[in-house]
């Protein structure tokens, strides 16, 4: 793929008069973790949502592989990029294992899901560490076990984009660790991964590329080492931060001081 | 996980025969329950008046309610994937109320049937309830969104006014309009023109294949909008055509039999709970079962106060009601443990 | 002279207290249901009715009477409004009659629900309005000529009749019939019919189809499709008896013996009873010069 995966150019989104986002312009390749960050109401979603298709009415470019993401039909676009919302409200009684074959709808025109379909999710379901949640009712899950599921799903999809809205938030350590584990590997194999995220530690250890938002507007985009410096986190989540080095060989981010 | 396609097909095919077969044991043994001694003996001996009662009349009412609670049983599914709320239904989203305002306003204004033969009351029904559905969908959209909880406050509303107006009516109204009114503020299966049954099977069926085939994208939509966006749905799009296909199917029956509640909320309530929330299993069981529920109840409504004839809607809230709230029951206690 | 004039005062006093009770006819009474109208009038009383309800249309001098409102829901600021020194309340479920006595009105309450209701409502009336000789009379005169009616059915068969009372227009769905007890009963027994839905509880119930087919009349007499004008075209009456040819086996059907009706006095049981029961006789034995 030569073209690059997505490429946002002049990119603004207002509700109603107030702008949400402001001439966001970059590129984001296969094969790479983007970090999304940014203190509350900076815009994260907004712009995930937008990369997603979920979102009309924006202005400026925002194009998935050559080709603006409104001009996609619905079903092909949904072969290519997936999104993990930040919680999933059911209101009925799905179990796990029907959620995460909602994945395959995009791939089959049948009423029913062929093998590969289920030896997909299958394998989504091992990687997420929820196959024993598979006959439970969706609804009665714990949060951190919905959020398992969810990106389950979404890998269930077999997506060359992978846009996640703070996957973390509901898990526990151990979990946290598996799934940025799970994102590490997916993005080996030559996803695009982008994460909306307040863990600007899980933006350092584990993404490529760091995008900061400050009020719509993109404050520093690039390597976690050029973008996430204690001078900028100060002045961006006014809090203050040092570096710490780790004994693993990589940077700590310490902050509120 | 049903990694192997085996077990997880069988469950598409037991359980809607389950259903079928209880649909079909309904319509083979209702038919000879009523108020008037009828034999098989006669009947197949074409012995009137069995031979009328069970020909023209029985096997018509009962082939209307099975159609009809089918109809009322998909059309609540539908709106209940659409709302994601399991409190939608033909009813709540004034639907019901809106053809029974269009039949009452033909009752007090239409011109006497000048023997046109044109059945002037159900098509007046017929365009009230895509009335007030234009009402409501139009009172809760903002733009090309829709947003459920206003969708069913609009639908409570457009209820209260039709009903509202038919009181109103009834005030001014003639002896016989009257009761023609009662008819219609009540809802009763007792429409003997097999060319209305006949057309309101056509419609029913047709628009539960299109929705089962469908099936899947109605998962995406029940679980959520922008889950089903993100899956392939085309959302707006869907939803519209979901809420003129749910209406289409609430509107012909409302017109049939006037508005008969609980029916669009227990059985699809029921079947999830019975069978999960997989719309390849809730669209054709809830056409299944929802037909026999209603062919039940119609044969006690006809029949327990013989010679009078009491409203279906009756039966269906006497009956339902309190399953329903066993089964609110259940769900409490699930939630709780 | 003088003397006199403490005795005439006192006198005066007394006939002023006692006047609201001994006053023989009251001058405006209101009236709050056709049925109640028709018997002021058929009493000689409609000079004195100042006001009906908004459903009274006979006799045609009750149409120009300030309305009152339905007779399920009057408008009690109304009747106040009429200064009535009687008003004559049908029975309702609303406590008309204790709220318009609460407003100090002098009130008669009668319930014309069946044919006996009817003579107990003329004396009830006639009382309250001190012309009880009349209320008898009239009373009397009605039974005999319903007797008269009775007697000359009484010979001939009865056919089996079904009274529709109400149906969804233009169609034969959603058939309410007379039932036992009801008046329409009542009227088809002195004009020499028998109701097949006489065994029903109701008055007025909605009825099966299958049960009409089983009871199987000879007679249908349909007021199903009727309004307000109480009168039937030629049209009407066709399009009606080609909707009953529908159901092709009933005796009814096959005799030719279905009618559409349209009448006030089949509806309001009051004096015109007799009338009413000579419409039905007319229908029933058209065999009888009536």
């Amino acid at each position: 793929m030569s073209a690059a995966a997505f490429r946002l150019a002049g990119l603004g989104f207002a509700y109603d008069q107030s702008a949400v986002l402001h001439d966001v312009s970059m590129e984001w390749q296969a094969g790479e973790w983007v970090a999304i960050c940014g203190p509350n109401g900076a815009g994260k979603s907004t712009l995930l949502t937008i990369c997603a298709g979920l979102r009309g009415g924006y202005t400026g470019t925002c194009e998935f592989q050559g080709r603006g993401v409104g001009r996609w039909a619905r079903r092909a676009f949904a072969r290519k990029v997936a999104f993990v919302p930040q919680t999933l409200r059911v209101e009925f009684p799905f179990s796990a294992e029907q959620v995460v074959l909602m994945g395959r709808t995009p791939f089959g025109d049948g009423l029913f899901e062929g093998e590969e379909d289920f030896a997909v999710a299958r394998r989504a379901m091992e990687r997420c560490d929820c196959m024993e949640l598979a006959k439970r009712d969706f609804r009665e899950l714990s949060g951190g076990e919905r959020q398992r599921v969810v990106l389950a799903a979404a890998l269930a999809q077999s997506p060359e984009a992978l846009l996640l809205d703070e996957p973390a938030a509901f898990l526990d350590l151990k979990h946290q660790q598996r799934m940025h584990g799970v994102l590490s590997e997916v993005k080996r194999e030559g996803t695009l991964v982008v994460s909306v995220t307040h863990d600007l530690n899980h933006a350092a250890v584990y993404a490529d590329k760091v995008v900061l938002l400050e009020a719509g507007r993109v404050r520093a985009f690039g390597t976690a080492r050029e973008v996430l410096t204690p001078e900028r986190i100060r002045e961006v989540f006014a809090v203050e931060a040092e570096l710490v080095a780790r004994r693993s060989g990589g940077q700590w981010i310490a902050y509120g001081l | 996980m049903d990694t192997d396609r085996g077990p997880g097909l069988n469950r598409f095919v037991w359980v809607p025969f389950l259903c079928l077969v209880v649909l079909a044991a309904t319509l083979v043994v209702t038919p000879w329950i009523g108020s008037s001694h009828v034999t098989a003996a006669r009947v197949f001996a074409g012995v009137s008046p069995d031979v009328e009662i069970f020909y023209q009349f029985r096997v018509p009412r009962v082939l209307l309610a099975a159609l009809a609670g089918g109809a009322l049983a998909l059309a609540g599914t539908l709106f209940q994937a659409l709302l994601r709320d399991s409190l939608a239904d033909p009813f709540t989203l004034g639907i019901s109320s809106g053809a029974s305002l269009g039949a009452v306003l033909a009752i007090c204004f239409g011109t006497r049937d000048g023997g046109t033969g044109l059945p002037v009351v159900w098509l007046a029904a017929l365009s009230g309830a895509a009335l007030a559905f234009l009402l409501v969908l139009g009172l809760a959209s903002q733009g090309p969104r829709v947003s459920s909880f206003s969708l069913l406050m609009a639908g409570v509303t457009v209820n209260t006014m039709a009903i509202a107006v038919i009181l109103l009516l009834k005030t001014t109204a003639s002896n016989a309009q009257s009761f023609a009114i009662n008819r219609w503020l009540m809802g009763s299966i007792d429409s003997h023109e097999p060319p209305a049954i006949a057309t309101l099977g056509v419609v029913v069926l047709a628009a539960a294949g299109y929705a089962w085939k469908n099936a899947r994208a109605w998962n995406l939509v029940a679980a959520g909008e922008e889950w089903a966006a993100s899956r392939g749905v085309d959302t707006s799009r869907f939803l519209w055509r979901g809420f003129i296909l749910g209406s289409a199917v609430a509107g012909s029956v409302a017109a049939l039999t006037g508005p008969v509640g609980f029916l669009g909320l227990i059985v699809p309530h029921a079947l999830r709970l019975m069978v999960g929330a997989d719309h390849r299993l809730l669209i054709p069981c809830s056409l299944l079962l929802g037909g026999a529920f209603l062919a039940v109840c119609d044969t006690a409504a006809r029949t327990v106060a013989a010679p009078n004839d009491i409203p279906v809607g009756v039966v269906t809230a006497m009956l339902g009601g309190p399953f329903f709230l066993w089964l609110l029951k259940g769900r409490q206690q699930r939630f709780w443990s | 002279m003088l003397r006199m004039i403490p005795g005439l005062q006192l006198a005066a006093l007394l006939l002023w207290i006692a006047t609201p009770y001994v006053t023989a006819a009251p001058q405006r009474v209101v009236s709050t249901s056709p049925a109640i109208t028709e018997i002021l009038f058929a009493l000689g009383l409609g000079d004195h009715v100042v006001g009906v309800s908004s459903f009274c249309r006979y006799p045609e001098a009750a149409l120009k009477l300030p309305k009152i409102g339905g007779f399920a829901e009057p408008n009690v600021e109304y009747i106040l409004q009429l200064r009535p020194d009687l008003v004559i309340v049908q029975k309702n479920p609303i406590r008309l009659t204790e709220r318009l006595q609460a407003a100090k009105l002098t009130v008669a309450e009668v319930s014309p629900d069946s044919m006996e209701g009817v003579h107990r409502s003329i004396r009830q009336i006639a009382a309250a309005a001190g012309v009880a000789g009349k209320g008898e009379e009239l009373s009397a005169s009605l039974r005999r000529k319903l007797e008269k009616i009775q007697a000359k059915t009484a010979a001939l068969g009865k056919p089996k009749t079904v009274f529709i009372i109400g149906r969804t227009v233009g169609t034969l769905d959603g058939l309410f019939a007379a039932g036992g007890g009801s008046y329409l009963a009542e009227l088809i027994d002195v004009a020499g019919g028998v109701n097949v839905f006489r065994d029903s509880g109701a008055a007025y119930p909605k009825v099966t189809a299958e049960e009409l087919m089983a009871r199987n009349p000879e007679v249908v007499i349909d007021m199903g499709d009727s309004t307000h004008t109480g009168v039937i075209t030629e049209e009407h009456r066709v399009a009606v008896v080609k909707l009953w040819s529908k159901f092709a086996m009933l005796r009814a059907v096959k005799d030719k013996r279905v009618y559409a009706v349209a009448d006030d006095r089949l509806v309001v049981a009051g004096p015109r009873m007799v009338e009413a029961a000579l419409v039905l006789a007319r229908i029933l034995h058209p065999e009888v010069a009536w």
